[in-house]
């Protein structure tokens, strides 16, 4: 991981009207950070990832990249951004080989570079025989592919993308895993939003939780995991049948919180410890509940984000 | 990136979308093929006419190359523009390191590639029938390059409105229907117009017969075409390199003006030698100078609602100790005054001194600085609270410009006594119907017209003073990272 700053965003703030969608964002990112973005819809998440690419207007602060000031019109530090958004804009009547020829004309690729380009990264996002089809007739989780390979043919040294596995397959998208990972390791700068969690537990070094167009919780993947008070956690038992009167057995047994019963599972929250998980166990069992499984879950981005008490946006 | 496709990027797209080669060969063919045998028909059928025939055809040849440069390239530009930004392609063209000049001329380059590939075979095909007309091919070229010249003036304005919010590109409907359907009538009040026409309408490219040597007049027009085209060529750079930068600031704004005072001065002054020989109806120098005046009004809106956008904008920034901070705007004060002294600059035009200048001018003076005053400040107190001020503006001139106008027309229409003055002094309390008196020698009706102006225009000033910040805002804190970092 280099230690070089490659992104930094001071005091990010963008304004439509008297509606603030990103609200004093300041972030600093070394080459091989994968930070990924996540919050409830409307939180700002694309904004700042387009004001971050120089593409949204800011109403006041800065972002650098390399030390460089992303200014309007000054195109040298934004050759350096890829940016993928959640529905990539190309020519539809193009085809996907025209259209990536486009893009290595517009970065100045020489020709039988721009070639060879086209040809590994579409071999990568595993679009090789889609090469000579019009982009109109390719399924919504193919252009979201071709939109990768567009934002990472010019080699950009920082990568955006919001929701970019959004239209993928389950192949798909751990073949995108294993490529975000690829592309951290050589260095570059992403920052990804999405919704699955579960993934970006996997891939990302980062972690930001955007409400209401603030950056509220920012830190490595463990140091957001873990955060909260770490004397409870999440427990969930599975019943070898319906049990009635579950619930207020488990009010019996001593400070479980947010239980959620669904006929033969339950999920709750109770002391941390070891110690406290089998002296429950062993009460459940005593009041001859009939236990086919009792896990302790592991503290996670889910729990986390739901710790963090985001606030949903209407 | 080079300017021309195919190395320009943005170029060979706007070609290629449109079928690149593979389709622009077989409709070229076509054409050809088409407009050939039409001739050749019409030829073998007439063989006695056959000078008559070619002449006619020559004729027509021009006139579908100023459609095919003119209306099809101009709308093929503005709809390339508009699928791009709608689609949100502007953007991905935006990370590319492409200068905007680039950008720009890409668009015009590759929207209007395959009229232009129209237009030479239209051109060829020319030749020959010019040559059968007995009209010599210096004749004919020159007419093509005046056509052309037109078209790529006209091109820098679609590629301009294509940035715009839909309905701009009416700026060249503007111009090219005005002669059209005005029948010479805004031509003959508006000089400035007629001198950016001129060389389309005046002694006509049209006119293969008539003894033609190419007036000076074309070389004043070429030059107000390629300064207004610059303007605009530069304004879709600014609109390509920032979205919500205006389309002209207060420079451009103020250039714009400027050669707008500068083409009805020149238009005015020289009004025999612009006139389009078909014009025949005299010309009150008067009304032409007022009319000028008001144009002149309506684009100075331009650089003086930039100025109110960019004293907001910087004030905000300072106010809130912006990292990035901006550049500090031009005063106020200082794009009235010139703004003003572009305005007034065209009642200097006439040669013969009108009566009462020195009165006329001050007044108009006085006018345009009240009106333009009133629009910085309610486009300052409009762009504090909203990113637009369109329509405040709208109304605004709707209410201080036309409804005097309009109680005057009224008050006219159902008066009995058909003796009434149709523009009394409460014209004058606009814009407007103060210029008609002012300009029509009628000095004394505007006295009070010119005072109520000054109290309206205290309005936008008053709100403005009401709402302003009264001080500056601590800077804001750190974002969540760097408080972590």
């Amino acid at each position: 991981m280099s230690s070089e700053v490659v992104l930094e965003a001071d005091r990010v703030w963008v304004r439509f009207g008297a509606f603030s969608a990103v609200q004093g964002v300041s972030l600093q990112l070394r080459g091989g950070d994968l930070l990924g973005l996540i919050g409830p819809n409307g939180a700002g998440k694309t904004t700042l990832l387009r004001a971050l690419a120089g593409l949204q207007p800011t109403t006041l602060g800065v972002v650098h990249i390399l030390g460089e000031a992303l200014v309007p019109g000054v195109s040298a530090a934004r050759a350096r951004i890829g940016f993928t958004p959640d529905t990539p804009p190309m020519y539809e009547e193009l085809t996907v080989r025209q259209f990536l020829r486009f893009i290595g004309k517009g970065y100045e690729i020489p020709p039988r570079e721009a070639e060879e380009r086209i040809g590994f990264w579409l071999e990568k996002v595993w679009l090789t025989e889609k090469v000579d089809v019009k982009i109109k007739d390719l399924s919504r989780g193919m252009r979201q592919r071709v939109g990768i390979a567009r934002t990472l043919m010019p080699n950009p040294v920082v990568v955006l993308l919001d929701e970019p596995s959004a239209g993928l397959d389950p192949a798909g998208r751990v073949q995108f895993r294993e490529l975000l990972v690829n592309l951290r390791e050589q260095g570059k700068v992403l920052i990804v939003s999405s919704h699955i969690l579960l993934d970006m537990a996997e891939y990302c070094t980062h972690i930001g939780i955007m409400s209401k167009g603030k950056l509220v919780r920012v830190g490595t993947v463990n140091e957001i995991s873990q955060m909260g008070d770490g004397t409870r956690r999440r427990y969930t038992l599975v019943l070898a049948r319906p049990f009635a009167g579950i619930d207020l057995t488990l009010a019996d047994l001593g400070p479980i919180t947010d239980v959620r019963l669904d006929t033969t599972k339950l999920t709750f929250e109770y002391g941390s410890s070891m110690d406290e998980a089998a002296e429950l166990l062993a009460k459940l069992i005593e009041r001859k509940v009939p236990v086919a499984a009792f896990t302790a879950e592991a503290p996670g981005l889910e729990e986390a984000y739901l710790r963090a008490d985001v606030a949903q946006v209407d | 990136m080079p300017l021309f496709p195919p190395e320009n990027a943005i170029g060979w797209a706007q070609f290629a979308l449109r079928g690149g080669w593979r389709k622009t060969i077989p409709l070229l063919i076509g054409y050809a093929a088409v407009i050939g045998i039409a001739i050749m028909l019409s030829v073998q059928f007439n063989p006695k006419y056959k000078g008559d025939v070619c002449l006619g055809w020559t004729t027509a040849l021009l006139a579908i190359q100023s459609a095919l440069l003119v209306i099809y390239g101009c709308s093929r530009l503005t709809a390339g523009i508009r699928q791009d930004t709608t689609s949100r392609l502007m953007e991905s063209h935006r990370l590319m390191p492409t200068p905007p000049a680039h950008a720009v001329a890409g668009y015009i380059m590759g929207g209007t590639t395959q009229g232009i590939m129209l237009a030479l075979v239209t051109f060829i095909i020319g030749a020959f029938t010019a040559a059968g007309a007995s009209i010599s091919f210096e004749r004919w070229a020159m007419a093509n390059v005046v056509v052309f010249t037109f078209a790529v003036f006209l091109w820098c304005i679609a590629v301009f409105a294509g940035f715009l919010p839909k309905g701009a590109g009416g700026i060249i409907w503007f111009i090219v229907a005005i002669p059209i359907f005005g029948q010479g009538g805004a031509m003959g009040i508006l000089p400035g117009l007629t001198v950016l026409l001129s060389p389309m309408i005046g002694p006509s490219v049209f006119q293969f017969r008539a003894n033609f040597a190419v007036p000076w007049t074309y070389a004043a027009a070429l030059t107000a075409q390629a300064f207004f085209g610059g303007i605009c060529f530069i304004g879709a750079m600014r609109k390509y390199q920032r979205v919500d930068a205006p389309g002209l600031g207060v420079i451009l704004g103020l250039a714009l003006l400027l050669g707008w005072a500068g083409v009805s001065w020149v238009g005015i002054r020289q009004w025999e030698e612009f006139r389009p020989g078909w014009l025949r109806m005299h010309m009150d120098m008067n009304v032409q100078i007022t009319a000028s005046i008001i144009i002149a009004m309506l684009i100075a809106i331009a650089p003086v609602s930039a100025a109110a956008m960019e004293t907001i904008r910087w004030r905000r920034h300072v106010a809130l100790h912006d990292p990035a901070p901006l550049r500090r705007p031009l005063p106020w004060g200082i794009v009235i005054l010139f703004a003003t002294m572009l305005v007034i600059a065209i009642s200097s035009a006439p040669q013969v001194r009108p009566h009462r200048q020195n009165e006329a001018v001050l007044r108009t003076a006085m006018v345009v600085v009240a009106s333009l005053s009133a629009i910085y400040f309610l486009c300052r107190w409009c762009y504090r609270a909203i990113s637009t001020a369109r329509f405040a503006l709208g109304l605004w001139i709707f209410f201080t410009w036309i409804v005097p106008m309009m109680i005057d027309g009224l008050r006219y229409a159902f008066s009995a006594d058909r003796e009434v003055e149709p523009l009394s002094w409460i014209s004058g309390c606009g814009p407007i119907g103060a210029m008609v008196s002012i300009w029509n020698d009628d000095m004394r009706q505007s006295n009070a017209g010119i005072v109520v102006q000054v109290c309206i225009a205290a309005v936008p000033l008053a709100l403005d003073w009401m709402t302003r910040p009264r001080r500056a805002l601590p800077a804001p804190p750190l974002g969540a990272a760097a408080q972590a970092a």
